[in-house]
């Protein structure tokens, strides 16, 4: 658990943090569908260079997130390496068993390859460089338009950022049950199939009754301080498009652009 | 008063799911090992969601459930089955859907007909689990099946499939329904006390 950084918010102040969460998760998204549309294979080299460039200036740490993502990169070579022994297509190299390397096995091996590998460190970064309540405000200003047809926005974000707000909370509550119970003498990895299953409840029932007390703390305290459903709440943060977003969302797009009318065509 | 107002429904709504993001993560909590098999214990809350908050909200944390299982899929598998199987959104999400949706009903519908609600709870965890078990293995008999989609995952011979999957109901299916029959009445009642105590 504590080399998967998959998730993790890492805090700063760089660059790449101040961005607008809107335009960072657009352009994320943007990067991952045009990685899957390349096939030439000068065009991952390009946007490999762009992740570069990006985690560079985010200051998250190269030997941070290469450690993060070490278990995708080893699973990503397998199937890359399945792909290359097992397709035969094309001009055939070598041939052993039911093994062999093809022209096409090779292509495809190596475009699958940098594909994930783009996905992940693209999505890995804006994860790290995104607080978990930026991405529930960026959620929320997605489902905007929905308001038309009548969903209630409104309370489907605030559901959303309480839950990731006590995620942390009731994980370290989750953590003091446990070794309370150890404390007392429980053995979580011994015994058999009924045993154990006695062991999941007193886990179990001292989190869901602090749950249900937590929600009456915190539905009252909404209350009392004049909370009423479904209507627009102005909130403490609020979400800037800088000349910085600008010049970065023009800047991806052009080099997109170029990839697909210059390489790929 | 307080748990009929619109703040609280918002916010153990919340508070359950997570819960259900908690279970997901945190090793020995949501999966509990025994032996070579590994139970979850997910549908449980899942099943307490539906007979405490009602059919809806039973619904939204089995629906979140299941997007969290979509996007472990994707992001951070545990077995090598995984990422060919619960990728697919009417596999991974949509029987947790109905889990959540069916125990509130069950619970509501076999409330008219056995006044003991622990026996009730009792049957409740049962069939909600078996309804998880059916339908996730259920849909992915159903995906298998067909020769096309059989070898791009992989299997040779989809009638292999069938018989594998029945090993899966008997190893996983029967011990998750019999854990969530016995668990879910221990927690569920004393927890629906603890909420109606002021009605």
């Amino acid at each position: 658990m504590d080399n998967f950084i998959f998730g993790q918010y890492s805090p700063g102040d760089s660059f790449i943090h101040r961005l607008d969460p809107r335009n960072k998760l657009f352009l994320t998204i943007l990067i991952i569908v045009a990685s899957l549309l390349i096939h030439s294979w000068v065009s991952p080299l390009i946007l490999l260079l762009v992740c570069a460039f990006a985690i560079q200036t985010s200051h998250v740490g190269w030997h941070f997130l290469i450690h993060g993502i070490k278990f995708f990169i080893h699973m990503i070579l397998l199937t890359s390496l399945l792909q290359l022994l097992l397709s035969r297509s094309g001009k055939v190299y070598w041939y052993f068993w039911i093994f062999n390397i093809s022209s096409f096995g090779a292509h495809i091996a190596i475009m699958s390859f940098f594909r994930f590998i783009i996905a992940i460190i693209i999505s890995m970064l804006f994860l790290l460089t995104t607080s978990p309540i930026e991405i529930s405000d960026t959620i929320s200003s997605l489902l905007n338009p929905l308001k038309f047809i009548h969903v209630p926005v409104e309370d489907i974000s605030l559901t959303i950022s309480i839950a990731l707000r006590f995620v942390p909370t009731m994980t370290g509550e989750v953590h003091r049950i446990m070794d309370a119970q150890k404390s007392r003498g429980v053995q979580f990895h011994k015994g058999n199939v009924i045993k154990r299953i006695k062991m999941s409840i007193p886990i179990m029932f001292p989190l869901f009754i602090n749950t249900f007390k937590r929600a009456e703390d915190l539905a009252s305290a909404m209350i009392l301080r004049g909370y009423t459903g479904n209507r627009y709440r102005s909130s403490i943060r609020k979400m800037h498009w800088h000349i910085n977003d600008t010049i970065v969302f023009i800047a991806i797009i052009l080099i997109i652009i170029l990839i697909f009318l210059l390489i790929e065509s | 008063m307080l748990n009929h107002t619109k703040a609280y429904k918002i916010s153990i709504l919340a508070l359950f799911i997570a819960f259900i993001i908690i279970q997901n993560y945190i090793p020995l909590f949501g999966y509990s090992p025994v032996g070579p098999l590994s139970l979850t214990t997910i549908q449980i809350t899942v099943i307490i969601a539906g007979i405490i908050l009602g059919p809806v909200d039973g619904g939204i944390v089995g629906g979140v459930w299941g997007f969290l299982s979509l996007i472990k899929a994707f992001t951070a598998p545990s077995s090598p089955f995984e990422p060919l199987v619960f990728t697919n959104p009417l596999i991974s999400i949509l029987p947790r859907i109905l889990v959540g949706l069916f125990a509130g009903y069950l619970f509501i519908l076999f409330g008219h007909i056995i006044k003991k609600t622990s026996i009730n709870m009792i049957i409740t965890g049962l069939l909600g689990a078996l309804l998880n078990t059916i339908l996730v293995l259920g849909m992915i008999y159903l995906f298998y099946r067909t020769p096309e989609v059989a070898k791009a995952y992989g299997a040779s011979n989809p009638a292999m499939i069938g018989k594998l999957l029945l090993i899966v109901v008997g190893t996983n299916g029967i011990p998750e329904a019999i854990l969530s029959a016995i668990v879910t009445p221990l927690i569920a009642d004393p927890i629906l006390h603890f909420v109606k105590r002021d009605d």
